[in-house]
């Protein structure tokens, strides 16, 4: 397989250089680039700088850190010290970070190589990157589907071996639905384990940063790498043991919960999916359960009207004086502003912005925002009681297959494709997208395995279970006889 | 129905600027996303009594001690215009004027 531990056996022993790996590299991502658009920025100087510390260090007869040497994209809303950072908005078009995000900064330490910043919807509001001010992420599987999104661009490289992993954030399923879309693994952690200071703030009770990686394997050993405590956000714990040890391959008497009833997609591919999976782990020796999520419906409403009332506030920050896009021609303070960011933002984060205000206006503050808070209460209790009597949910990612580009779908339909990822975000539950056939258009489809909270090792080591049995290859759905 | 006048009360609170032709497509679309999000109330859950106040909901406050910042010229790296260690703001009372 081709994966982090295949690259680092290349440069440990010295049949690769880190140097030519990195050029290779490089060289995929600036001929593809320009039909996938997975990347806003190629940092070809920072790769190649990097590249030769490794040689260095090799030379010297070192050992290497497990992500040294290892290209590496970041999406676009993470800071990068001197490099720039845009958020995928002409907001942000030229905006050069200062300081490194604490996420970035673990990356960094190991020497990772950075291959660039990656694409993605413009403030990380949208599921297929089609929002974007640089234009759309394609799906390396069909340029003729979206990559998803928000983290498309992450997801695209990732897939499309333009970067050997990649750092995303989720807030409804930002990395869950792009791995999906694209068939690699996506893994949004517990709230808490990786620190989000210095990601630019969409929903701040949701943000998450996270790993894509081509197997469960890549993605328990980066996890391990970014998941520590950081004091500069304030809701860290981050993550004590390391989940790459515990990735046993064993599931037996593993407690599996499935919401056949509340959690079916409208999809049979997707549905065929779940179906499969759910055999593959009985066959494992995982016990199977029928679980009740009737309230998951809610949980969409709940997320939405939370996290645009927290975008809303977020996003107040920018206004054009200290920093970023701003209008030339304006008549006063109050027309400065409000022109700057009629002309910064596109229409899909004025469309949350305005609907998040509107949620925290006086009159429906009660009826939208407070409700929703003591729903989501509701729900965090109700999913709790859940996690007691099985290990995993194991549900679709993606009530949909990969869209086409271009399907002009409502705001409100779109937001819908949010409802198997977005309860985790609720609740700040981890959960990965594990990669689990494809159609019969061969695009990916994935299945998402959801544990109780800081309980990333066991979903990790379900998901390395399920690849295991699986050998990584994908079964075409329809010739499974799993009903599509 | 929302109403567009609502809605240009609502983007002036949001400071977005919206053009009569944006404020009819907003008023369009947001009444479909209002519709949405009134689903909350087909709730079959209870209602909290609580606001977010269960058991992992903390916040860790840390020592409010002085320490080293970031340089001040990293900081202004991003402003449009500088005067030493200020950031130059556009000037608001004259039209069109951009710094100083």
């Amino acid at each position: 397989m081709v994966n982090i531990s295949y690259y680092k056996k290349l440069l440990d022993t010295k049949a690769l250089s880190c140097t030519e790996l990195t050029k290779a590299f490089l060289d995929s991502a600036e001929k593809e680039n320009p039909s996938l658009n997975a990347y806003i920025s190629i940092t070809k100087e920072e790769a190649l700088k990097t590249a030769a510390e490794v040689d260095e260090k090799i030379a010297r007869g070192e050992s290497l850190q497990p992500l040294e040497g290892i290209p590496v994209i970041i999406k676009d809303n993470i800071c990068t010290k001197g490099i720039r950072t845009t958020c995928a908005s002409k907001m942000l078009e030229n905006y050069v970070p200062f300081y490194d995000a604490t996420v970035w900064e673990h990356i960094k330490a190991q020497n990772s190589v950075l291959i660039g910043k990656g694409n993605m919807d413009e403030f990380a509001m949208g599921s297929t990157s089609e929002t974007s001010y640089f234009g759309i992420v394609k799906n390396p599987h069909n340029p003729e589907y979206v990559a998803g999104g928000s983290s498309g661009g992450v997801a695209a490289a990732v897939a499309g071996k333009l970067a050997a992993y990649g750092i995303g954030t989720d807030t409804g399923g930002s990395i869950r639905q792009p791995a999906s879309f694209c068939g690699i693994y996506g893994l949004k952690p517990t709230y808490g384990s990786v620190s989000r200071y210095g990601i630019v703030a969409y929903a701040s009770s949701f943000d998450q940063a996270g790993v894509l990686a081509s197997c469960a394997e890549d993605t328990a050993l980066v996890f391990d790498v970014i998941s520590k405590y950081d004091e500069r956000d304030m809701r860290s714990v981050g993550f004590k043991k390391s989940t790459y040890e515990s990735l046993s391959g064993s599931v037996k008497g593993l407690k599996i919960g499935i919401a056949t009833e509340d959690l079916m997609a409208s999809d049979e591919f997707v549905n065929s999916a779940v179906e499969n999976t759910i055999n593959v782990f009985k066959s494992m020796g995982a016990e199977v359960e029928e679980i009740k999520i009737p309230f998951i419906k809610e949980c969409l409403p709940v997320y939405y009207i939370l996290a645009c009332a927290e975008a809303s506030s977020n996003l107040g920050r920018f206004d054009g004086i200290r920093y970023g896009y701003h209008v030339e021609d304006y008549e006063d303070l109050n027309d400065m502003i409000s022109r700057t960011r009629s002309e910064g933002f596109g229409d899909e984060v004025k469309r949350r912005i305005i609907f998040g205000t509107y949620v925290l206006s006086s009159g429906y503050f009660d009826a939208y925002y407070k409700k929703a808070q003591r729903l989501r209460e509701s729900i965090i209790k109700e999913i709790d009681k859940i996690f007691k009597s099985c290990d995993i949910v194991l549900a679709p990612t993606v009530p949909v297959a990969p869209l086409k580009a271009g399907a002009n779908i409502s705001p409100v339909d779109l937001y819908r494709t949010d409802i198997c990822t977005c309860a985790a975000n609720i609740v700040g539950l981890p959960s990965i997208s594990v990669p689990a056939g494809f159609t019969d258009d061969n695009m990916p489809v994935g299945i998402q395995l959801i544990g109780g909270r800081f309980k990333e090792d066991v979903i990790l080591n379900a998901a390395y279970a399920f690849e295991k049995e699986t050998g990584g290859e994908y079964i075409k759905l329809s010739e499974m006889g799993c009903g599509v | 129905m929302v109403s567009v006048d609502k809605i240009k009360r609502i983007a002036n609170l949001a400071k977005i600027h919206i053009s009569e032709e944006e404020a009819n497509q907003l008023a369009e679309q947001m009444s479909s996303i209002i519709a949405f999000a009134d689903e909350i109330n087909n709730s079959s859950l209870p209602v909290s009594e609580e606001e977010l106040i269960n058991e992992y909901d903390r916040t860790e406050y840390r020592e409010d001690e002085v320490r080293p910042s970031s340089d001040i010229n990293d900081i202004l790296l991003n402003s449009g215009g500088t005067q030493g260690n200020f950031f130059m703001v556009k000037d608001t009372a004259k039209a069109g004027r951009r710094y100083g």
